[in-house]
């Protein structure tokens, strides 16, 4: 096997009309400015891509990025990023994948892609060390995930696919690589109107080598051993996955109850990690290589089958009031099979129930029952009935149905499973993500909730807080590697963990911005910078990532996004948990000055030219 | 001036303008035979303090306010005006106060509903018939006040509902009810009040009862608009201001609506902008494609209350409508530091607007011509129509 040392840095350039491809090498410049992964991928666009362009259309382009980590046997470095613009939102939407097709893709030599054009017939592309090949996919079109990717087994590599869901351009569809998916924003139906099926690389070509071996060792050493101690991810993710955040969320009073009308529920431990873990008998199920071992699989209903991840157990379970953890992971598998995301689905599920109960729409569904929710979810995936107004998502069906009060979304982009209203910093979140109400973007709920470092019904440090954690995000996101080493890479650092809590929390309430710039983040840019052989200290790649961060809200502004989209859904800012007594509003306009002031942002959101020089991001001419 | 052969003119609102207005109500609602009003409204203007400006006016009247319903946000929702009724009978009201802007006027309305036919279902009002007994209802404007709460229509839950009746029977305009805003919420909220007005005097029905009380509105806007918003401290002026934007909600209820308002809605609907803004920015886009390719072109009486009686009586007739456009292209171009006036500063992708457009098309071309919708919204986009100069 031939071996790359470092990054490849090529990408392969597709265009599906033409059916021709070339390769595109990343100048070392754009290498050290954003890293790879998600920051480099925003960057491809960025540089090819028009604003104004339709989601649908054949305009849109889809870049992909590995990340320099991958095929290192980095810890939880089996994720790759892709972006494109969402027919969800109409703005910017970036995901992260689990699964093995990253793998593939960099161990056939290529560090990225860039998909454009429209093919004429269902294809799908095969990728080896010497380029694509576009084959026939019209006997594959139809299928739903886990038969396409079956089928596609015959061929050495591994696959990216759609299904119906995709093909039938539901707004919210997604791609699966194995069981993980590049899940929210309809990348899916981007594949689906450009009649992409999939993509299948070859991969082991190539075995990636890091150029500071010794380096890299002894830093993927220390980063294995602090994910090894901290409890987090050795203990509550490892034991119980991601659903350990259950009792957690239910304890906080944030988990979304009712369509995000209550915190907490009784019946919550039902669909706790703990107890399914027990209930299902669960092995571990991950992405490789992890070391974390949050996925887990289970018998479930007489078959083995993948256990929901939180998402989809609070978005599909609490949150439409079902608590048969057996019925969610029906509703899961429909999603799986159809290739949509069920965050999204789940959202507007909900509101589609509350709409029934109110009398602005007609259907058989209820809180509280899993009656017509398959379904649904199949009418949704084949655009019917109902289904082809629920497959564009909440905020299309309440400004044509009305009930736009309880559609919980921002951008467009269904909210995920963590009330604000228990997490101000987690609100002030929601409302700045770049892709709309997602969690990942900043996970200040962590903070606020489980860690109890920061008050949680305080707006005071949210600003410094939120641009500190979306930074570090997505700096992680150019390396790339999963961002649950988040925990164990800055709570097991010597400061984090000996310092005295009383101080660290006076600190981070009250001194954030100053709190922030003790927190020692090494060991990512340690691990980037002993595979590339290129200098990377924290600074530098904390404003990777602010960078990549800035990057897609100059996008996204060039889209119409400003402050009037900064904002959360009218129930979480009017309307109070039943188990918060003191009725806490969130402060949002005070919180979003200030996150507008540390963002060097002007009034409306708009991101002033002085930032867009000091990151070095050249002002697109709109 | 030109009386159509047939129209149709229906105002049921008394209009109480002035210092101390509101402490006419406790004498009008008796008048009423109604002694217990419960007031709609929502918490910014609580927070403004004139709620409690309203119940000191009470004073010692011997009427006493049921209760005050603060729970109105941004969007007028069914379940709010449930939540308002339910507070309406468990007080024993008799009548409603509604104290604030658009949302809060739909949901006094969605409440009047509910309380008049005992019902708790807003949805069997899909069609209301012209004669429909409702209780007394007040309707006080703040500064978040558009115009629409003096109308014969409201919106609920994206909803609307058309009556006559609908419209309330007194509305108190008083300045302590007026406090302070941003500048650009009263800039956008005056001119789409005057937008409303002009297109309704604009229309090819236009019957002379309406074209008053358009004229008015039309007239205090103009005049006051520029005042008001320099001197915030003026209540003379945010007075007439707001005379001249209640009137163009009677002005509304009695005219089709028009061209510009249809189109805001779509690219409010499509953009996320807010609909009053559109029509802001669409109005002269609208009136200018009137003017320079229209038969009847942009009527020519429209310069009196937009230029005023000198420009009216120095300008020839066949060049009126002209001069009018270019009076209300002057008034804009003196608002620019407050507001956008083109899509382009907005930065909506073209695309976006394209959406707007196929939902309007084909109503528009029957009315205004062929790819009239798609040049109206090329020129709002550019606003290379906005300039006019600076203000002298």
């Amino acid at each position: 096997m031939q071996e790359i040392t470092g990054t490849s840095n090529r990408i392969l350039d597709v265009d599906l009309t033409a059916k021709s491809f070339s390769v595109y090498e990343v100048s070392g410049e754009d290498l050290r400015l954003y890293l790879g992964g998600k920051g480099l991928a925003l960057k491809l666009l960025y540089d090819r891509m028009k604003p104004g362009v339709d989601p649908l259309g054949e305009d849109n382009m889809v870049a992909f990025h590995t990340g320099v980590l991958m095929g290192t046997g980095a810890p939880c470095s089996g994720r790759f990023a892709a972006v494109t613009k969402s027919p969800l939102t109409g703005i910017m939407t970036s995901c992260s994948c689990g699964g093995p097709f990253g793998m593939s893709l960099k161990t056939s030599g290529w560090d990225g892609l860039l998909i454009r054009g429209t093919a004429k017939s269902p294809v799908y592309l095969y990728i080896d060390s010497k380029g694509v090949e576009f084959r026939d996919a019209k006997k594959l079109w139809g299928m739903d995930t886990r038969k396409v990717q079956q089928a596609l087994a015959k061929d050495p590599g591994e696959a990216i696919v759609i299904g119906p869901a995709g093909e039938n351009l539901v707004r919210y569809a997604n791609v699966a690589s194995g069981h993980r998916f590049l899940g929210r924003g309809g990348m899916g139906a981007v594949f689906g109107s450009k009649k992409l099926k999939g993509i299948v690389a070859k991969g082991k070509e190539f075995k990636i080598v890091p150029v500071k071996k010794n380096k890299f060792d002894r830093t993927k050493k220390k980063a294995t051993d602090y994910i090894n101690r901290n409890d987090v991810s050795a203990n509550g993710y490892r034991n119980f996955g991601t659903n350990a955040n259950v009792n957690l969320n239910n304890a906080g009073g944030i988990l979304p109850v009712r369509n995000f009308t209550g915190g907490t529920h009784g019946e919550a431990h039902k669909i706790s990690g703990e107890e399914m873990a027990e209930k299902f008998k669960t092995t571990y199920s991950t992405c490789k290589p992890c070391t974390i071992l949050c996925g887990h699989k289970g018998n479930i209903g007489g078959e083995v089958r993948q256990i929901p991840e939180y998402e989809t157990i609070g978005l599909m379970g609490s949150n439409l009031e079902i608590f048969d953890p057996v019925k969610i992971s029906d509703f899961n598998e429909i999603c799986t099979l159809m290739g949509m995301d069920t965050i999204t689905a789940g959202g507007t599920i909900a509101w589609a129930m509350e709409a029934t109960e109110r009398g602005l729409i007609k259907s058989g569904l209820k809180f509280g029952s899993d009656k017509g929710v398959i379904e649904i979810l199949k009418e949704i995936a084949y655009m019917k009935g109902l289904g082809k107004d629920l497959a564009r998502g909440s905020r299309y069906c309440s400004k044509k149905y009305g009930g736009e009060d309880f559609a919980i979304q921002v951008k467009g982009l269904e909210m995920a499973a963590y009330d604000p209203r228990g997490s101000f910093g987690q609100g002030l979140s929601y409302a700045v993500a770049n892709r709309g109400a997602c969690h990942l973007a900043s996970t200040s709920f962590a903070l606020e909730v489980y860690q109890d470092l920061i008050e949680a019904y305080s707006y005071r440090s949210k600003a410094s807080l939120v641009k500190f954690q979306e930074d570090i995000m997505s700096a992680i996101n150019g390396l790339q590697t999963c961002v649950f080493t988040a925990f164990p890479y800055q709570l097991e650092t010597p400061l984090m963990k000996y310092s005295p809590r009383p101080v660290l929390k006076f600190m981070m309430n009250l001194m954030a911005g100053v709190a922030m710039r003790f927190v020692d983040i090494s060991i990512w840019p340690e691990l980037w910078s002993s595979v590339t052989g290129r200098r990377l200290g924290m600074t530098s790649f904390l404003r990777a990532g602010e960078r990549a961060q800035v990057l897609e809200r100059h996008m996204n502004c060039a889209e119409g996004i400003s402050r009037k989209d900064d904002t959360l859904p009218a129930r979480l800012l009017n309307e109070f948990r039943k188990c918060d007594s003191k009725q806490r509003p969130i402060p949002l306009e005070k919180m979003l000055n200030r996150y507008y002031l540390v963002r060097g942002f002007d009034k409306n959101g708009i991101p002033r030219e002085r930032t867009l020089r000091k990151l070095k991001i050249k002002k697109m001419a709109v | 001036m030109k009386v159509p052969d047939y129209f149709k003119f229906f105002n049921k609102t008394r209009i109480v303008s002035g210092s101390k207005a509101l402490e006419n109500i406790p004498y009008e609602l008796q008048s009423m035979d109604a002694v217990k009003p419960l007031v709609i409204t929502d918490r910014a203007t609580v927070n403004d303090g004139v709620i409690k400006t309203l119940i000191s006016a009470y004073g010692d009247s011997g009427c006493v306010i049921g209760g005050v319903f603060d729970g109105v946000t941004t969007y007028a929702s069914t379940k709010t005006a449930i939540d308002a009724a339910e507070l309406y009978r468990a007080r024993g009201c008799d009548s409603i106060i509604a104290a604030g802007g658009e949302a809060v006027a739909s949901v006094a309305r969605g409440l009047n509903l509910l309380v008049s036919y005992k019902t708790d279902d807003l949805l069997q009002f899909d069609t209301l018939p012209d004669t429909i007994n409702l209780r007394p209802f007040i309707v006080i404007p703040t500064s978040d006040s558009t115009g629409l709460e003096t109308s014969s229509m409201c919106e609920i839950d994206g909803r609307k509902y058309k009556s006559g009746e609908l419209m309330p029977d007194i509305v108190i305009i008083d300045p302590r009810m007026l406090k302070k805003r941003e500048k650009s919420q009263t800039v956008i909220t005056a001119l789409s009040a005057m937008a409303r007005s002009i297109e309704a005097c604009s229309e090819s029905d236009a019957n002379p009862l309406n074209d008053s009380f358009a004229f008015a509105a039309i007239q205090l806007i103009s005049e006051n608009i520029s005042p008001a918003v320099k001197n915030i401290r003026s209540s003379k002026n945010r007075l007439a201001l707001a005379n001249g934007i209640a009137m163009s909600g009677i002005v509304f209820s009695n005219a089709p609506e028009g061209g510009c308002s249809e189109l805001a809605v779509e690219v409010a609907k499509a953009t996320g902008h807010s609909r009053l803004l559109c029509s802001t920015i669409l109005l002269p886009c609208m009136l200018d494609y009137k003017l320079n390719n229209m038969k009847e072109g942009v009527r020519g009486e429209l310069l009196l209350p937009l230029g005023g009686i000198d420009s009216y009586c120095a300008t020839p007739e066949s060049e009126r409508g002209e001069m009018a456009v270019q009076s209300l292209k002057k008034l804009y171009a003196g608002m620019r530091r407050y507001i956008p006036l083109d899509f382009k500063s907005l930065i909506i992708p073209e695309y976006i607007l394209d959406n707007a457009v196929s939902a309007v098309e084909a109503g528009f071309a029957k009315r205004y011509g062929k790819d009239a919708c798609g040049r109206i919204l090329e020129s709002a986009y550019a606003g290379d129509l906005s300039t006019g100069g600076s203000e002298k």
